[in-house]
């Protein structure tokens, strides 16, 4: 069994596509264990299971299409005139920008796709440096994980009622606790943007550029307040949020601006799809090597190991931490909740942790499991889009790594910033 | 090895689990029973399917899920069918039976049936008539065609939905009114987005434990009978503890404020006369045994005459 | 010979992206029709979100196979770039043989799969027979595997081809 991982390992190092090694480590153990290999088929076809993953085609063709046409040079310019006096302005409402799309995406990865493809050239092109830009686009695709209506918030709430021993959770709770650790994250990283950027020249408020540059980004500018308006009043979901996000982009870009030619639209279709293929196969085949964890019981196993080290809350914390950021980089965050939170929860009460604050630590581990070296998902996505090789985006990260870890530890340890609102 | 959508730690589970531990006492170990909980291994289709190929030997399944293995299975869930739970027991006592030996005729033993309560139409918006009904945007079930012919036959456009996306629906209003049951309306914390509660019983909700017979058969008739009788046993626990839990949970609706709609005497009418029209079309387009269910019209014939 | 062979398999790959766009326009329009009945005509399309979510594991397939045709799958690949080109070239042999491998084993128990569901008579909307559409799966693995298959043996380096 060491030998196969190993072999593994290896073929991975020397470039066998990763959705293969995923794929292979699955049908192993189905086989090792006497299951029939067909359900690595029937965990795939899950893919057209699940409503929320039509979000990923859609705004992956809308970021495309933004992306190919003048929207970033526009965005840059507007936000240039408007923040631009500001040390780190474009960087910080990069951030801003980010962790929104991502509460509604749920990290899926559907944020560096989308919108990294926008901010990145925005980035490098107004001076920041290459692995500045490539952290902060990384980072920033599951930052947003703990603000409302992200999903996987309202998923641990409704995991954890059911289990009928936490009683104060709700899932208003859970988007009250969320507000402050998310905020406490983007303050720490907005402080770094400032102190990165402080070498970049500062330009003076002009209204006149500021009214001309709003002028000239007319046709892009509803669409964040059409996309976010229109999923808190109820018009759309976030699969139809994505949907009205694509059609508007086609019909802007294509009809009304005419910046991309028809005769150019079938090939930046192909083009975004051949990215969508690209992750949703890794993504149908870890459904197969997740369920096969599951079908061996491997996560409690390795959960019980753990167990057996633990003395009191502070080493329990600590061990939560380790434990969490290996597994978030390891599975998707929906996997992760279904399996873990009944382990967790019992044990967590156990140590006098507040089922309210588990899940804001158990969410914050998430979010820096997916660029967490080695293997964190996000990693590869962004060294997919932007063609960087995955070491470098090792050494992009390791900043924004450190800082949200520092983030992660105060939240952790420091339970009245989860709760406070929650019990005011 | 078992895969059911409730979540760990559930009074469903705990049951379940005992009787898992008394099975493997009672055979000595011979028998083990494993449990997947919490929608691990998918839906209710992707279970099947994993059962199919023998990753799993079993499931706890709802009606509509079995459907595609043995359709009359499905038959309890006809919209109105049944007005009362009184109703509920008088039928379910002959008719169960005939379900059970149907499952075992497509290769399913199953181990009883267990109520999962009544749905009610459930709003944040009155519900006071039938007219009220048609202005709202109700869930239907994804995949569910009974429940969508039957909205579609009172004119009502439902908006389908997968069971997941039902609470973001209710907060961005994308929805405004679910079926479901009271405990399934905490559970999934709907009820902190309802105020009205149409008290007519929309569908009867239902699953049950199955296992296959290819898996049954390995065990030796000692080890069978033992299997049986402990699952029979518990299942049946699990029935009487979701219809206590369910009154217990409409209990805790009013006292939190949410209004109970009677039909009033002239509403009574309108209620009634979409009732039929429902049932009517059901009737029409129903692929279900005709035979068994004229069976179940006769029971309800019964005790209704006896109910006066 | 050659070259009709040759013209039949470009039109081949036409035909792949014809599939590809026709399927992401449609998407899009379906998405977008399905919100505009709802709020304009208070109409709900029953079979709208079904075929959507199909449509995905179609475009996740096709998207694959595109990737596939320009060797642009996400790869892990820390130590390629040490190699020299002779070493490369056996590397990438290794490993896309390896690849190509797992995916005929893919394609094969995929075909298992719908091949079950042909058997039981599983039905999409209640009404049609689902193996068809679900047909994408042991086709995409199984192109999948060949172009794999065809990389490892002339050693393709990758390119656009578009
Ligand atoms: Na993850
Ligand atoms: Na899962």
């Amino acid at each position: 069994m060491i030998f196969i991982g190993v072999a593994l390992l290896i073929l991975a190092l020397f470039g066998a596509p990763l959705f293969s090694i995923i794929a292979a480590s699955a049908m192993l153990g189905f086989y090792r264990s006497d299951i029939d290999l067909s359900v690595v088929a029937i965990e795939f076809y899950r893919i057209a299971e699940m409503p929320v993953l039509l979000a990923i085609p859609l705004f992956t063709f809308a970021g495309y299409l933004l992306s190919e046409s003048g929207a970033p040079r526009r965005l840059v310019r507007l936000t240039q005139a408007l923040l631009g006096w500001m040390p780190g302005g474009l960087a910080i409402v990069s951030l801003v920008a980010c962790a929104l799309f991502t509460a509604f995406t749920g990290a899926s990865g559907v944020t560096i796709v989308a919108l990294g493809a926008l901010l990145y050239p925005a980035l490098t092109h107004a001076g920041y440096r290459e692995n500045f830009s490539l952290g902060l686009v990384t980072t920033s695709g599951s930052l947003g994980l703990l603000f409302a209506p992200a999903l996987p918030l309202i998923l641990y709430a409704v995991i954890a009622q059911q289990l009928g021993i936490a009683g104060n959770i709700t899932v208003d709770a859970m988007f009250l606790a969320g507000i402050l650790p998310g905020l406490l994250m983007l303050t720490l990283l907005t402080g770094w943007s400032i102190y990165s950027s402080r070498s970049l020249p500062l330009e003076s408020f002009s209204s006149e550029e500021a009214l001309s540059a709003i002028k000239q980004a007319a046709w892009e500018l509803p669409l964040p307040i059409v996309v976010l308006g229109g999923i808190y009043s109820g018009y759309f979901a976030i699969s139809e949020a994505a949907a009205v996000t694509a059609f508007y982009v086609l019909v802007v870009e294509v009809f009304i601006l005419r910046e991309i030619s028809l005769r150019n639209l079938p090939a930046i279709m192909r083009k975004s799809m051949v990215l969508v293929g690209g992750i949703l196969v890794i993504l149908g085949l870890s459904l197969a090597s997740t369920n096969y964890l599951i079908d061996a019981g491997i996560p409690s196993l390795l959960f019980d190991t753990i167990q057996e080290l633990v003395s009191s809350k502070l080493t329990f914390l600590i061990l939560l931490n380790i434990f969490l950021l290996i597994l978030g980089t390891m599975l998707d965050i929906f996997s992760a909740l279904v399996l873990m939170v009944p382990l967790l929860l019992p044990i967590a009460i156990g140590y006098g942790v507040d089922p309210v604050h588990l899940g804001i630590i158990f969410l914050a581990n998430m979010q820096i499991g997916y660029f967490t070296p080695p293997v964190g998902m996000n990693l590869f996505i962004a060294s997919y889009r932007f063609k960087k090789p995955v070491l470098q985006l090792y050494l992009a990260t390791l900043p924004w790594f450190l800082i949200l870890l520092a983030a992660l530890l105060i939240i952790t340890y420091w339970p009245w910033l989860s709760l406070v609102l929650v019990n005011s | 090895k078992i895969a059911t959508l409730a979540p760990d730690g559930t009074s469903w589970m705990k049951i379940m689990r005992e009787g898992a531990t008394e099975v493997e006492q009672q055979t000595n170990g011979r028998v083990k029973i494993r449990f997947y909980p919490g929608g691990v291994m998918g839906n209710d289709n992707s279970v099947l399917r994993k059962i199919r190929v023998g990753q799993l030997h079993g499931g706890a399944i709802t009606a509509g899920g079995l459907s595609s293995v043995y359709p009359d299975i499905q038959i309890y869930s006809l919209p109105f069918l049944f007005r009362s739970f009184e109703e509920v027991d008088y039928v379910r006592e002959r008719v169960d039976p005939v379900l059970i030996k149907g499952l075992q005729e497509n290769g399913f033993i199953s181990y009883g049936i267990s109520e999962g309560g009544f749905a009610y139409l459930m709003s944040h918006l009155p519900l006071d008539s039938v007219d009220a009904l048609r202005q709202q945007k109700i869930w239907s079930p994804e995949g569910d065609q009974i429940s969508l012919t039957a909205f579609r036959t009172i004119d009502v456009s439902p908006v389908p939905l997968p069971l997941t996306d039902v609470l973001t629906g209710l907060q961005t209003g994308l929805i405004d009114t679910v079926g479901s049951s009271p405990i399934g309306a905490i559970a999934l914390q709907w009820h902190t987005r309802i105020k009205h509660i149409a008290d007519i019983p929309l569908i009867y909700l239902y699953g049950t434990l199955v296992i296959t017979e290819k898996a049954v058969s390995k065990l030796t008739p000692g080890d069978r009978q033992i299997l049986k009788q402990v699952m029979e046993k518990q299942f049946q626990q699990i029935n009487q503890q979701n219809r206590s839990d369910n009154l217990g949970a409409r209990k805790a609706l009013q006292e939190q404020g949410i209004i109970f709609h009677q039909p009033m005497n002239g509403d009574r009418q309108s209620w009634q006369e979409l009732i039929d029209k429902v049932e009517q079309r059901l009737n029409q387009e129903n692929q279900l045994d005709p035979v068994l269910f004229k069976q179940i019209q006769q029971h309800l014939e019964t005790v209704r005459k006896v109910k006066g | 010979m050659i070259t009709k062979l040759k013209r039949l398999s470009a039109l081949l790959l036409q035909m792949e992206d014809l599939l590809l766009t026709l399927l992401l326009t449609s998407m899009i329009l379906l998405a977008t029709s399905q919100i505009l009945l709802r709020n304009l005509w208070d109409y709900s399309l029953s079979w709208g979100d079904p075929t959507l979510r199909l449509m995905v594991l179609w475009i996740t397939l096709l998207g694959a196979m595109a990737a596939t045709r320009e060797n642009n799958h996400i790869r892990i690949d820390l130590l390629s770039r040490y190699l020299s080109v002779r070493a490369r070239r056996i590397s990438s042999l290794i490993t896309d043989s390896f690849a190509s491998l797992v995916c005929g084993i893919l394609a094969w128990h995929a075909a298992r799969l719908v091949l079950f569901e042909m058997e039981d008579n599983a039905l999409f909307l209640d009404t049609w027979p689902i193996w068809p559409f679900q047909l994408i799966m042991p086709i995409g693995f199984g192109i999948i595997s060949l172009r794999l298959l065809l990389n490892a043996l002339i050693g393709n380096q990758g390119q656009a081809v578009s």
